[in-house]
């Protein structure tokens, strides 16, 4: 942590070096959030190039409140809800994506077939499920730190996460 | 009712990676903004604690070095085992069944692998029953047979991209190819054999095999994992594989592998699904259907663009069956999909243009080819950009794999 408070004040001085090492640190995690958040390989790539290069181009105006990696991980949902929100404006939403591939039989022997229910039920799950389970989960921040992240309650937090479990349980369970 | 540790177990397993295709994009894009704009390097203490850290990293590894060279010595006297042995005891046998898991929770899963007398590949079965769906696969020289109990459906198909997933398949956990597949693997690097020589005789060896994070395997990068072979100290034959992969920073199981018996030969119609299928299965047998279009003469880039050509031209015209089967189907659930969640999804007026075929990010093989068509939807018209990815089919045909929607204006 202690690292990473020394990277971020090194990159708003306008570091190369400590803007390369974020890079390298957490750009697996921010595209994992980014997928599972965007079920698309070219919009995850968009909204984490986004988030970087708004780190980059305007250090200086952004605050660091808490951990780089917490921080990091809501800078991509918040710009992944907003891509989101632009989408239902245009033809261009998820609905309108075919899917692009069957379901192998072999991939099951190979991949956890469970795995992949939960997959698909965690991506039928509201946005806002989605998000505080994936940032909980994938990118390690507490319900505090999400509260504070999103700017709601942390009751609503905490709701949130437990309605998404509980529609996941209940889907698994169903299809088990 | 499963416990919620259980579900997060469950979700913090559901992984995605970017590829590094993807990962190469944003850092150029990041590397194109410093060149154009001039960098203060503030001097900090980061490189210095980087490097205090790497030097602390070094001792370890020097300690780590010198207690693996104690072990080793202390061992000296026992029995040494070699992959070789394995290679060897493997060398003439020709039937392989095996048990396997590929999470604890699942059910077992059987596998039967049946080599010639001249020791090429045959047949190849796999029962995956799952706690959702009862089926069976079954592969012999290029034709597949894949029967689901539940939906009452058997296919019967020649597909180039499902022989690659079975031979993946074969090549890990298959006796006969594991062993010289690790060390084929080893010597192109990103996995690291190490043997676990046994303190006497009568105790298994191991061989354990470490994948680095980003590895690929069948074209697609994995995290890093751990392959642990257990060695029967009388066969040299493999007993038992664990396959962990890294999550959050440690080993997590990620499947089993248990070796019931070797060269026991297997019952006569074992590969038959069609005649252990029940009367009532909706059989569907393509094998006898062309999909997508013969190469010919044809570069590999020319034969994809014309598949994209034609298959646009079809799906313009609703000549919809035409248009499916150069989509390219394994069974007739499949191609009725493709007819509602494709081609009736969108009403193709005319194909505007056909562009160069690129090669695909990995995991992805084939070539994709973007493409541009006007269409009518609700009244209105506008324009629509594909990429469309074709590879082989079988023989030297080529049939589309996947489309996707890129910008609609």
């Amino acid at each position: 942590m202690l690292e990473d408070h020394i990277l971020w004040w090194r990159s708003k001085r306008g570091s190369r070096r400590a803007f390369d090492l974020i890079y390298q640190k957490y750009v697996d995690m921010m595209l994992s959030v980014a997928l599972h958040l965007l079920g698309n390989a070219g919009d995850a790539e968009d909204v984490v190039q986004e988030v970087f290069m708004s780190l980059v181009e305007s250090p200086e105006t952004i605050k660091l409140r808490g951990r780089l990696k917490g921080f990091l991980a809501v800078c991509v949902a918040n710009k992944s809800r907003d891509l989101l929100r632009r989408r239902k404006l245009t033809p261009t939403g998820r609905e309108d994506r075919v899917p692009a591939d069957y379901d192998e039989p072999l991939k099951l022997v190979i991949r956890s077939e469970q795995i992949l229910r939960l997959r698909d039920a965690l991506r039928r799950l509201p946005y806002e499920q989605q998000e505080v389970i994936t940032l909980h989960i994938h990118a390690g921040l507490t319900f505090r730190a999400l509260a504070r992240a999103l700017q709601v309650p942390l009751g609503t937090v905490q709701s949130r996460y437990r309605y998404g479990l509980n529609s996941l349980k209940t889907e698994l369970e169903r299809e088990d | 009712m499963k416990k919620d540790k259980e579900i997060e177990g469950l979700i913090a397993q559901v992984q995605y990676k970017g590829s590094q295709a993807i990962r190469e994009r944003i850092h150029r894009h990041f590397e194109e903004w410093w060149q154009r704009h001039v960098s203060i390097e503030v001097g900090t203490h980061t490189e210095q604690v980087t490097i205090r850290l790497n030097k602390v990293a070094c001792a370890a590894a020097v300690l780590v070095i010198l207690g693996v060279l104690a072990v080793l010595l202390h061992r000296s006297a026992s029995p040494a085992y070699a992959l070789e042995q394995t290679v060897e005891a493997v060398k003439d046998l020709r039937y392989f069944h095996f048990q396997f898991k590929t999470s604890p929770e699942a059910l077992d899963r059987e596998a039967w692998i049946e080599y010639d007398p001249n020791g090429s590949l045959q047949r190849v079965r796999v029962d995956f029953h799952t706690q959702a769906i009862r089926s069976a696969m079954v592969w012999a020289r290029g034709i597949t047979q894949y029967w689901s109990w539940d939906s009452k459906d058997l296919w019967i198909f020649d597909d180039q991209e499902y022989t690659d997933l079975v031979l993946f398949f074969v090549r890990r956990y298959d006796p006969k190819e594991a062993i010289p597949n690790l060390q084929q693997r080893a010597r192109q690097g990103g996995i690291h054999i190490e043997i676990g020589q046994p303190a006497n005789e009568m105790d298994p060896a191991t061989v354990t095999a470490t994948y680095d994070p980003n590895t690929f395997l069948l074209d697609k990068p994995r995290p890093a994992m751990r392959e642990t072979f257990t060695i029967d100290p009388a066969t040299k034959l493999i007993r038992r594989i664990q396959v962990d992969t890294m999550m959050n920073g440690r080993y997590t199981p990620a499947g089993t592998y248990e070796y019931i018996d070797y060269n026991q030969p297997f019952r006569a119609d074992l590969f038959d699904l069609k005649r252990e299928a029940p009367a009532d299965v909706n059989c569907s047998d393509t094998t006898s259907i062309p999909m997508g279009l013969e190469q010919g003469r044809l570069s590999d880039e020319q034969i994809a663009v014309q598949v994209v050509r034609e298959f646009l031209n079809a799906w313009a015209a609703k000549d919809y069956d035409k248009a499916t089967r150069i989509y390219g189907y394994r069974g007739a659930n499949e191609a009725r999909s493709i007819r509602d969640n494709v081609l009736q999804k969108m009403n193709v007026l005319r194909v505007l243009a056909v562009e160069s075929p690129v090669i695909p990010e990995r995991p992805l093989t084939g070539l994709r080819v973007p493409c541009v068509v006007e269409y009518e939807q609700n009244g209105r018209t506008g324009t629509t950009r594909f990429g469309l990815r074709i590879s082989k089919s079988s023989g030297n045909r080529w049939r589309i794999r996947d489309l996707q929607l890129k910008e609609t204006r």
